[in-house]
């Protein structure tokens, strides 16, 4: 049986970020108490499955899940692993600085979480207001120290790069101070602007300029040096870890594994089939109340689609794929596809040795072009 | 009956009214409209766009006139753009008479004297006719006053209309049956009728549209074309109103179609006679010259196993168009294509378009070219179409290029940037006059090879309209001309070489180079593209790598939109021939064509 992760979103924010199309929002105390109901019925649907399979990384994901109360996030974590705690466990909670404190997080570690992924953005007052964070740099900094003194030994930052108006310098500042302290795990995130955010509205309005793409690549390769010599390991195109610290929740996306999604809009692949939640709160609630499984969709990709999208998927790693896993896995659809490779590699695209393949780190900035050609 | 026909043609500058006016004709002669459509007799999807005609489609109109006689008037259709000439006097030698028409609040334009003059030359009765005389600056008598100083043409009977409103419609079906000889033509002699157009329909096979000059012919009857001396029988014969009616028989003097199960266009050549195989005709019509392609470009598919749905492509289209030709070539650039000709850089504009969208290809089309000539020091010489072809220069004499003379009208305030553009593009100033009314008939001899590129756009912008312009060739001439070639990544893209007077090599290969940078993306390694004329580079830009492309977050919930994205990506991809490691968009193979226009 192939063990299984757990993906919960919990979709509320203090106020959304000026960068954030995630489904996310403010919500009065009672919408998060019937959220929180709809939730655990959705997770008792999925019971049966939860049961037989081995679970192995939780996630609490969001919106901002730190804004819920301890006992909450304890409950639903309870819930999901009904009393069967593995010894191999990772449990994450993402947390947004200015919305936890020592107490809660203690008590966090000692229910069971034993990751937190801080989303610190940046090191720079004006960068945390041009993004429309809700807090500033020290506070990013306490929330860091705060883990620390409850007890967590694997800690991420979150850093975006390439904000308009943002320097080189201004962004190794910020990289330098998230390397001082010394977090297991650091993701740094090119910003994508993306349509109807305020921030895009911005630079189509002409009030700000986004970043060329040479500055952006800059910042992301000094980024790449500067970890390294931290020994820190680039093993995910945005995604930077010590050794044996790698995020294993956000490891089985990228290696086609299982995974459960619970909440809104949340996603599940297993077995071959992804299935995608209701985007709208209120028919989400609905579904559920009436006992129904709030799924907006489902898709099945089999055959060559499936062997595109796991070796595009895994190359997004350092590990890459190993060819003969690849092959036993889609034996008929295999052969066609390994020219493709080949062809990759012929170019110096791909880099091939012992079987495994492979995007270079210094192509992991342009990966997009080179998947695209495995298409 | 014979004395009850008449068949003419309407002939204009573009934007004149022709269509409008034809529309009127038919309306008015009682042909109903079954679909609603603007301009009855623009039928291609192209042309609607374009606005203009393109294929010249015969309709039979039936008109009681005032002496209380029927007659049937043929309107053979024509093309009101530059490039199709040749179709123009094809529909005139099917008539005896055209009607003129000129914009009233325009004047005489190139094209009215390029298309009355072929009229003349073929000796038919010319009504003139003033149209869109219900606008404000309408000036019928300065308008009469041009057509008498540039045509001498009598324009007291001239009539006015506005084909808009309907005005005049009477007027002119009235003068068609007065002033319009009926035809002439033997009813008892042997059959001679001339092919003046034709398409292909897959059940009936090629469709000629034929004028019958002497004789008649039936259905059933054995029929000769007397170009190729071929013998079919006559399937079915018949007349155009919107579509085709058939009939048993046509006779001296009418315009119609025949069908006799001919399955290619060649054995039926436009201008070719048609007689009878039992009783033929002496000698066959005088037709019309035989007009070879101008211009010529290479047609690539993007992909290339799409080699042979293009070559199919390619063959449907010429079988309603008779006048393109091609034959397969290949490039080491862009593998398997084919080298097609044109009658213009119209003409091969609509073809690119219509195989694109009537045949569903993805085409990468090489920049035009006409026609050199190459005379090789030991003496012999060559036709060559394709710049990628050119001999290496120690072996060339000398080269010569086609000329045409070309007639620009225009008003006397844009004289100046006229004459600047025609010195731009090596023109020779052959003549200068003055008409009433301030404008001015500009004549120039200019090589073809400069109207190919940017010529047209420019003499628009820098007349703001209001040139007007036509050509004729004229000869071969001997010029400086070289071959700049073009280097990507040091490899050699036989695609992109162009041929360049001399005097303008430099200043060209840079700019051409210049714009290849802009318009090739950014690869992920630095391509640098040379210009080089034989081993010297004289041109060199380099694009810098790419440095992102990348997906900064893809988490369990975003996998299959960015997916999507994905395909898009390789959607892309596809328009883009790949020379070598550089992947070359569609655009960078037409980079010469607006060389003169900025920077």
């Amino acid at each position: 049986m192939r063990p299984l992760s757990v993906y919960v979103h919990i979709p509320f924010c203090l106020r959304k970020c000026a960068y954030c199309d995630f489904p996310s929002f403010t919500a009065p105390e009672t919408l998060v108490e019937e959220y929180l109901k709809a939730l655990k019925i959705e997770i008792e649907i999925y019971r049966p499955f939860l049961s037989e399979r081995k679970i192995e990384t939780v996630y609490f994901g969001g919106g901002t899940p730190s804004l819920l109360k301890p006992e909450k996030l304890l409950s639903l974590l309870d819930l999901i692993l009904s009393g069967k705690p593995g010894d191999d466990l990772e449990v994450t909670l993402e947390a947004n600085p200015g919305t936890v404190n020592l107490r809660e997080l203690k008590a966090l570690k000692e229910g069971g979480f034993n990751r937190i992924s801080i989303g610190a953005q940046s090191f720079q007052d004006s960068e945390l207001a041009l993004l429309g964070r809700i807090h500033n740099s020290a506070q990013a900094r306490e929330a860091f120290e705060a883990a620390r003194k409850s007890g967590f030994e694997n800690i991420n930052l979150d850093l975006i790069f390439g904000l308009p108006g943002q320097s080189l310098g201004d962004f190794l500042y910020s990289l330098n101070q998230a390397v001082s302290l010394a977090p297991e795990h650091l993701s740094l995130y090119c910003l994508s602007i993306e349509k109807g955010t305020p921030l895009f509205l911005k630079v189509k309005s002409g009030e700000l300029h986004s970043l060329g793409d040479d500055l952006v690549a800059s910042m992301y390769h000094s980024a790449c040096r500067i970890l390294a010599g931290n020994r820190y390991e680039h093993y995910e195109i945005s995604n930077f870890a010590q050794p044996g610290y790698r995020s294993r929740h956000n490891m089985v996306y990228w290696t086609y594994g299982d995974y459960l999604g619970f909440g809104l809009k949340a996603v599940s692949f297993h077995d071959g089939i992804r299935r995608g939640n209701l985007g709208k709160v209120d028919q989400y609630i609905a579904s559920l109340k009436e006992g129904k499984a709030p799924i907006a969709y489902r898709t099945g990709k089999r055959g060559v689609a499936a062997l595109r999208e796991e070796a595009i998927l895994r190359l997004r790693t350092s590990d890459g794929f190993l060819e003969e896993e690849l092959r036993q896995k889609y034996p008929r659809a295999f052969p066609a596809f390994q020219k493709k490779l080949l062809a990759l590699k012929e170019s110096g695209l791909l880099e091939e040795s012992k079987g495994r393949w492979r995007i270079r780190e210094r192509y992991f900035f342009v990966s997009l072009e080179i998947m695209a050609r495995l298409m | 009956m014979q004395d009850k026909i008449r068949n003419f043609c309407i002939i204009a500058h573009i934007d004149h009214g022709k269509s409008t006016l034809a529309d009127r004709l038919l309306e008015a002669t009682g042909v109903k409209l079954r679909i609603q459509m603007e301009q009855v007799l623009d039928q291609m999807d192209l042309e609607r766009e374009k606005g203009i005609t393109i294929k010249a489609h015969p309709v039979r109109l039936e008109y009681r006139a005032k002496d209380g006689q029927t007659y049937i008037l043929n309107l053979i259709d024509t093309p009101g753009h530059v490039d199709f000439t040749y179709e123009v006097s094809r529909a005139l030698a099917a008539c005896e008479g055209a009607l003129l028409v000129v914009d009233g609040t325009q004047g005489v334009e190139a094209q009215t004297l390029a298309n009355a003059y072929l009229a003349m030359d073929l000796n038919l009765d010319l009504i003139p006719i003033i149209n869109k005389i219900d606008l404000p600056n309408a000036d019928p008598e300065k308008t009469k006053r041009e057509i008498e100083e540039t045509l001498l043409l009598d324009t007291s009977d001239a009539i006015l209309t506005s084909a808009k409103e309907g005005v005049g419609t009477e007027e002119v079906l009235e003068a068609i049956v007065k002033r319009i000889r009926p035809p002439r033509g033997d009813p008892e002699a042997p059959l001679r009728a001339l092919i003046f157009d034709s398409h292909y329909d897959p059940y009936k096979g090629v469709i000629a549209y034929v004028r019958i000059v002497d004789g008649k012919v039936r259905v059933g009857d054995k029929i000769m074309m007397m170009g190729i001396d071929q013998a079919f029988e006559v399937m079915e014969l018949g007349y155009f109103k919107l579509g085709m009616v058939p009939k048993e028989e046509l006779q001296t003097g009418e315009v119609g179609y025949l069908a006799a199960n001919i399955k290619s266009l060649s054995e039926t050549k436009v201008g070719d006679t048609i007689t009878s195989a039992l009783n033929p005709a002496f000698s066959p019509l005088p037709g019309f010259r035989h007009l070879k392609p101008m211009v010529f470009c290479g047609l690539y598919p993007t992909r290339n196993e799409d080699f042979p749905a293009l070559r199919e492509a390619l063959q449907k289209l010429s079988l309603n168009d008779a006048s393109i030709v091609y034959e397969p070539e290949s490039s080491p650039a862009l593998g398997f294509g084919f080298r097609c000709g044109f009658l213009g850089l119209l003409h091969m504009e609509i073809v690119q378009e219509r195989l694109e969208r009537e045949y569903e290809q993805e085409l990468v089309a090489t920049a035009p070219s006409v026609v050199y000539r190459v005379f090789l020091r030991d003496g012999s010489s060559l036709e060559i179409d394709n710049p990628a072809k050119f001999p290496s220069p120690e072996h060339v004499d000398h080269i010569e290029e086609p000329f045409v003379r070309a007639i620009i009208m225009v008003p006397q305030e844009f004289v100046g940037p006229m004459m600047e553009l025609a010195q731009n593009k090596r023109g020779i100033f052959k003549n200068m006059e003055y008409m009433e009314g301030g404008r001015v008939i500009l004549t120039y001899e200019l090589p073809l090879a400069e109207i190919l590129l940017d010529f047209y756009d420019q003499l628009k912008s820098r007349s703001r309209g209001y040139a007007s312009f036509d050509y004729e060739f004229l000869e071969y001439r001997k010029t400086d001309l070289v071959k700049l070639d073009i280097m990507v990544n040091g490899k050699q893209v036989d695609a992109l070489c162009y041929i360049l007077p001399q005097e303008k090599a430099y200043e060209h290969a840079r700019k051409i180079v210049s714009r290849l940078r802009k318009t090739i993306p950014r690869q992920l390694f630095e391509v640098v593209i040379q210009g080089a004329i034989g081993s010297r580079v004289i041109a060199r830009e380099t694009i810098k790598p790419l440095r992102k492309n990348v997906l900064a977050k893809c988490y369990g919930g975003d996998v299959t939109r960015k997916m999507k994205l994905l395909e898009k990506q390789k959607e892309g991809k596809k328009r883009m021939k790949r020379v070598g490691n550089v992947e070359i968009p569609q655009e960078a193979f037409f980079s010469m064509l607006k060389i003169d226009t900025e920077e």
